[in-house]
């Protein structure tokens, strides 16, 4: 396998419901919706180690335990939409931003080299699971392309690797 | 399953937001907004349900959105 490129390759979707988030379905993947052409960053959806440093009289440097681990701020930024166009592109940038909405809960599947529908039996995932907790225009006069910053809660352990099941 | 995390809701849910499961794989109901369920979801089989995951009614759109929106308040 060689290096690769995760933007163009990869893929996150938004799926409502998953029955078992270490071996999620390939129908409850085909049932989520494709965020990737609305999305324009990436922000957390990892955790931090949190060492705790233990002194131990018989060394003279502390040695380490792993402590609680911490989701780092999670979150996208999206592109928006003028709402005039309507090809497939258009449409997938507002269905990105309908779907991310503020009170929104589900999980969040993210693939390293797959699209959507290459998404079938086997292939690994991550999951996590969360809320929306906020969705906020960004208004700015600096040279961007309007966004929007949608802020994600992650309420469980991440799901990393687990194989779409049959 | 034991494994399964709950969608846990955000405390407080904005009104147009709805319950929604698959009939075909039925789990912890998802949560998202009304126009995404219809411009989405509705056309995938899912359909509306309360926080218990029970269906409801989806003709009667005052009725429903008062069930569905109920609110989840932890």
């Amino acid at each position: 396998m060689s290096m690769a490129f995760w933007r163009g390759a990869g893929d996150v979707l938004y799926v409502p419901t998953i029955a078992n988030t270490a071996a999620p379905t390939a129908t409850e993947i085909a049932a989520g919706t494709s965020l990737s052409m609305g999305i324009t960053a990436v922000r957390g959806f990892t955790a931090t180690v949190n060492r705790i440093g233990v002194p131990i009289l018989g060394y003279d440097t502390d040695v380490q335990v792993n402590g609680p681990a911490s989701f780092v701020d999670s979150g996208f930024d999206l592109v928006e939409d003028d709402g005039v166009g309507s090809n497939t592109d258009d449409v997938a940038r507002r269905t990105a931003i309908t779907t991310l909405a503020k009170g929104t809960a589900g999980y969040f599947v993210f693939s390293r080299f797959k699209k959507k529908a290459a998404m079938i039996a086997a292939v690994k995932v991550d999951v996590f699971a969360g809320y929306i907790a906020a969705s906020n225009k960004q208004w700015t006069m600096d040279a961007n392309v309007a966004r929007r910053a949608v802020d994600v809660i992650l309420t469980a352990d991440p799901k990393q690797d687990v194989a779409i099941a049959a | 399953v034991a494994s399964t995390p709950t969608p846990e809701a955000p405390p407080e849910s904005p009104d147009d937001i709805v319950n929604i499961q698959h009939p075909d794989f039925p789990s912890a109901p998802g949560r998202v907004s009304r126009e995404a369920f219809e411009t989405n979801y509705a056309d995938k089989g899912f359909v509306l349900v309360d926080d218990n995951g029970d269906p409801i009614a989806t003709k009667k759109s005052t009725a429903t959105k008062s069930t569905a929106t109920g609110g989840n308040p932890a």
